[in-house]
C-alpha cells in the first residue's frame, strides 16, 4: 500500500506541475489544431502483448542422507492487452499521459524432482513433467510525458515515464512424488500451485499514431514497451524467483478529444 | 461481515458432526456439501466468505487422477490473521464447483473474537522458544501471527518452527505474554526410515531402520520384505533364545549412524541381495512369498576364532562369525558370501538340495554363483576390495589377497576344475567336508564362468564361447531358474547339467546360442 501511495504521489505533483505550467499565456499565433484547442484526449486501446517471460529456480532439500531438488521453469505466453487512459496536454507539443494498461497471459511450467533412493547412495531417481495454462496477470499504471507531433490529420506521440506493475502469477509450489519397492523409478503425484503478488515499479516508452477522422474522434495505433524486474519467493531453499514483467504491447483504439 | 452459512440448513449437505482434535483444540464444524442440491447454496456462501475475507485462497492444487480437476484450498482468517487449522477446499471442474469440504472454526460455538493486536513482536515469541530449547537450537521459516482456537479458548499465537540437532518442533508463542502455547514434534517421519552405516572398511551405507522406544533397530521397515539383525553381542544364552524375537536383542543405535560394521555389512548385504533376487529373477524374498530374513552378528568373540557363516535351516537365521581379528574380519565383510549365505535359503525353499555329496556341491554352487552375481549387479568390477570379480570370500581377509574360491581357475587354490579330477572317496567322503562340497562345487562354479567369460578347459582342453559380461544375466537367469524350478533335493551334477539346459531352452527358445553356450560349459567341465 505504501508503495501505491508513493505512486499516487507522484501523480499529484505530476498534476501539479502540469496545472502551473496551463497557467502561462498561450504564445503561439498558428491557427491551433484539434488537439491544442482540446486539452484533453481519452484513449482506449487493445492489443496484444508479448510473452517472453522466462525464469525458473532449483531448491533443494535432503532425504535419504543426501541431496534432491526441485526444478521449476516457467515460460510465459503472450495475452490480449487493454488500456484506458488520457493525454492532458500543457503545451501544443508537451503533454501528460496516464493510462491503465490489463493484461493476462498463461504460464507454462516444466518442474522436474530429484529424489534420492532410499537404498543406495548415488542413485537418486528424477521425474519431470509439464503444465500448461498457470494464469498470468499483469496491470499497470504508466505515467509519462508525452511529446506530440502535429499534422492536419495525423498526430504522433511518443511518450515515456515512470510505471507500477500489480502483477499475480500462478506458481507451481509443490509436487508430491511417490516410489515403490525396490524404488528405482520415481512418480509424479498431484501438483499444487498457488498465487503469488507482487507490486514493482518500472518505466514505460512508446509511441502512438492517430488518425482524425474529425476534431474529436481519431483512431490510433500504439507501441508500448514497458519493464520491471519481479521477485517471488515461491520455493523454500531457494532463491527468489526473478523475471522482468512488460514488454511489447502493440494495441489499436480509439482516441476522443475533448 | 460474517457470514452465518446460510446453507447450513438447506438439503444436501453434509454437516459431519465430529471433532478435528478435541483433545487439543477447539471444536471444529466440518464441511462436506458434495450433491447436486447443496454445493450451490454453500459455495455461495464461501464466495461471501471470500469476499469478506473470513476465507482466503491459500493454493490451487492439480488432480493428479481427473485431467483439469483442482482443489482450491481455501483458509479461514479472523481479521486479516489466519486461523490456524481453519480450511475449505472448493474442488472443482472447468469452473464449476464440484464440492466442498473442510473444517472451521467459530461457526457452532461463540464467534471468534480475540483481538489480532499483538503485544508482543515476533523477535521475543522466538526468543521465548529458544529458552525452552536445547542449546544449540535455531528458528527456522517463516514467523507468522496465527489465531490459534485452543480447546481452552481462542488466542493470538505466533506459529513457528525451532531446529535442534535432529528434532523440528512447532511452536506457538501466545503473541501477549510470550507464553508457550503449543508445541510438538514436526518432523513427519514414517516409522521405517534409513540411517548412516560404516561398514567394515569404512564405506558408507544406507541402513534401513525403524525408530521406536527412543532409538532404532535394525529393522527393515522399507522393503516389504523384512530384515532384522540381532546383535547377539558374544552371548550364547541369548543366540539360543532368540526364537522369542525380543526386540532387545535386535542391534541398537542411539543416533543413527551405525559404526558397527558387522551389523552395517549384515544388514545392508542381506538387503542387496534381496534386491537382486526381486530385480533379477522377480523374487519376493528367500521363500518368494515375503519371509523376513534374520541376521545374527557377534556370535562369538574374536578370540574364540569363529571363522566362518552359515545359514540355519531350522530358524531361517544368517549367522556370522567375527573371524579372529587375525586373519578374518567380519564374515559379513564380504557382499558375495552374504548372498551366499542368503541363497542357500533360497535353495531349501526350493530344490532343497541335500548338504552332502554332488547335491551338496551343488548347494553350495548355486551359492557361490549368486554371490558373484550379486558382486556385478552392486559392485563395479575390478581387483581390490569390494570389487565385482570371479573369486569368493576375498574382502572377508583382512589383509587382501587369499581368497575362499575362484571361478576362473579353480586349480590354482586346489580345487578341482575338472569333473575327471573332483575329490572323491577316499579322500570326499561324508565325515570330510560332507562329500567335498566346498570342493566340487568349483567344477560347477568354473563352468558357470566359461560360460559367461569364455575360455579353454585346464584339463580337457576345450574352449567355450562365452556370451560376455554384458549378457552375464542370462547365463545367471538359466541357472536361477534350473536350479530352482528344476532340481529336486537328491539331484547330481548331470541333473544340473539338464536342468539349465531346459531352463535355456525355456527362456531363450531351442537351439539358442544360449543353450548351446551352456552345453560347451558343462562339456568342458566333464559333466554329461
Amino acid at each position: 500500500m505504501r508503495r501505491i501511495a508513493s505512486f499516487l504521489g507522484l501523480i499529484v505533483l505530476a498534476m501539479g506541475v502540469a496545472s502551473e505550467a496551463q497557467q502561462e499565456p498561450e504564445t503561439n499565433t498558428v491557427t491551433p489544431s484539434a488537439k491544442t484547442a482540446r486539452r484533453f484526449q481519452v484513449l482506449v486501446n487493445g492489443g496484444l502483448g508479448s510473452g517472453g517471460r522466462s525464469f525458473g529456480g532449483v531448491s533443494t532439500f535432503t532425504e535419504f542422507l543426501e541431496q534432491g531438488s526441485s526444478r521449476r521453469d516457467y515460460d510465459g505466453s503472450g495475452g490480449f492487452v487493454f488500456e484506458f487512459g488520457g493525454i492532458y496536454s500543457i503545451t501544443r507539443e508537451i503533454g501528460i499521459i496516464g493510462s491503465f494498461e490489463l493484461f493476462s497471459g498463461d504460464n507454462n511450467a516444466f518442474f522436474e524432482e530429484i529424489v534420492p533412493h532410499p537404498l543406495l547412495f548415488n542413485q537418486s531417481r528424477s521425474a519431470s513433467s509439464e503444465l500448461a495454462g498457470l494464469s498470468y496477470s499483469e496491470n499497470a499504471l504508466h505515467l509519462g510525458v508525452v511529446y506530440s507531433i502535429e499534422q492536419p490529420a495525423i498526430t504522433v506521440d511518443l511518450f515515456g515515464g515512470p510505471s507500477i506493475f500489480f502483477t499475480e502469477t500462478e506458481l507451481v509450489t509443490n509436487v508430491s512424488t511417490s516410489s515403490s519397492y525396490p524404488f528405482d523409478e520415481l512418480a509424479l503425484g498431484s501438483t499444487r500451485t498457488s498465487k503469488f503478488s507482487e507490486s514493482p515499479f518500472g518505466f514505460n516508452v512508446g509511441a502512438a499514431l492517430t488518425y482524425r477522422f474529425t476534431p474529436v474522434v481519431g483512431v490510433s495505433v500504439q507501441g508500448r514497451f514497458s519493464r520491471a524486474s519481479v521477485s517471488l519467493e515461491a520455493q523454500e531453499d531457494s532463491d527468489p524467483l526473478e523475471f522482468d514483467t512488460g514488454g511489447l504491447r502493440v494495441s489499436f483504439g480509439l482516441r476522443l478529444s475533448f | 461481515m460474517t457470514v452465518r452459512f446460510v446453507a447450513l440448513f438447506t438439503g444436501g449437505l453434509a454437516f459431519l458432526p465430529f471433532f478435528s482434535d478435541a483433545q487439543t483444540f477447539q471444536s471444529a464444524r466440518t464441511v462436506w456439501a458434495s450433491d447436486g442440491a447443496g454445493v450451490p447454496a454453500l459455495a455461495r456462501d464461501v464466495d461471501l466468505m471470500l469476499r469478506s475475507g473470513e476465507l482466503e485462497l491459500a493454493s490451487i492444487q492439480r488432480d493428479g487422477v481427473f485431467q483439469g480437476r483442482t482443489h482450491e484450498r481455501l483458509d479461514q482468517y479472523h481479521r486479516g490473521v489466519r486461523v490456524f487449522g481453519g480450511q475449505l477446499v472448493w474442488h472443482k471442474e472447468a469452473g464449476r464447483v464440484l464440492s466442498i469440504t473442510g473444517k472451521l472454526f467459530g461457526i457452532d460455538n461463540d464467534e471468534i473474537s480475540v483481538s489480532t493486536d499483538a503485544a508482543l513482536d515476533a523477535d521475543a515469541a522466538v526468543a521465548h522458544a529458544l529458552a525452552a530449547s536445547e542449546a544449540n537450537a535455531f528458528a527456522v521459516g517463516l514467523v507468522e501471527l496465527v489465531v490459534l482456537p485452543m480447546k481452552l479458548g481462542v488466542e493470538l499465537a505466533y506459529y513457528f518452527h525451532v531446529r535442534g540437532d535432529r528434532t523440528l518442533d512447532a511452536f506457538f508463542v501466545d503473541a501477549s505474554r510470550g507464553r508457550i502455547l503449543l508445541r510438538y514434534n514436526d518432523h513427519r517421519s514414517q516409522t521405517g526410515m534409513v540411517g548412516l552405516g560404516v561398514g567394515t572398511w569404512n564405506d558408507q551405507k544406507k541402513m534401513t531402520v525403524q525408530q521406536a522406544a527412543g532409538t532404532h533397530r535394525a529393522v527393515d521397515t522399507v522393503r516389504p520384505f523384512g530384515i532384522r539383525t540381532y546383535d547377539v553381542n558374544f552371548d550364547a544364552r541369548t543366540w539360543n533364545r532368540y526364537a522369542a524375537d525380543t526386540p532387545a536383542f535386535l542391534a541398537t543405535d542411539a543416533d543413527n549412524e551405525w559404526m558397527d560394521g558387522a551389523v552395517v555389512d549384515a544388514h545392508v548385504y542381506a538387503g542387496y541381495t534381496y534386491d537382486y533376487y526381486f530385480k533379477q529373477h522377480g523374487r519376493r524374498g528367500v521363500d518368494d512369498a515375503g519371509l523376513a530374513n534374520i541376521n545374527f552378528v557377534h556370535i562369538a568373540r574374536q578370540s574364540a576364532g569363529f571363522n566362518n557363516a552359515f545359514y540355519d535351516p531350522v530358524d531361517n537365521s544368517l549367522n556370522y562369525g567375527d573371524g579372529d581379528g587375525i586373519t578374518f574380519n567380519f564374515f559379513s565383510s564380504s557382499l558375495d558370501v552374504v548372498a551366499h549365505e542368503l541363497t542357500h535359503a533360497v535353495t531349501q525353499f526350493t530344490s532343497d538340495l541335500i548338504y552332502l555329496n554332488e547335491s551338496g556341491a551343488l548347494s553350495e554352487a548355486i551359492s557361490d554363483i549368486m554371490g558373484v552375481s550379486v558382486e556385478f549387479f552392486f559392485e563395479p568390477a575390478g581387483s581390490g576390495r569390494q570389487r565385482a570379480d570371479w573369486v569368493l570370500g576375498e574382502d572377508i581377509f583382512i589383509n587382501f589377497g587369499p581368497i575362499f574360491r575362484s571361478f576362473r581357475d579353480p586349480n590354482a587354490i586346489g580345487d578341482p576344475d575338472h569333473y575327471d579330477v573332483r575329490c572323491a572317496p577316499p579322500v570326499c567322503t561324508e565325515d570330510f567336508d560332507n562329500g567335498g562340497v566346498h570342493i566340487n562345487s568349483s567344477i560347477v562354479n568354473h563352468a558357470f564362468y566359461l560360460m559367461v567369460e569364455g575360455g579353454t578347459n585346464r584339463v580337457s582342453g576345450m574352449r567355450v564361447d562365452g556370451v560376455g559380461r554384458a549378457q552375464m544375466d542370462r547365463i545367471e537367469s538359466i541357472f536361477y531358474r534350473g536350479f530352482t524350478a528344476f532340481l529336486v533335493p537328491s539331484s547330481n551334477f548331470s541333473d544340473a547339467r539338464e536342468a539349465t539346459l531346459r531352463a535355456a531352452r525355456e527362456l531363450y527358445s531351442a537351439d539358442s546360442a544360449l543353450e548351446q553356450t551352456v552345453r560347451q560349459g558343462w562339456d568342458a567341465v566333464g559333466i554329461h
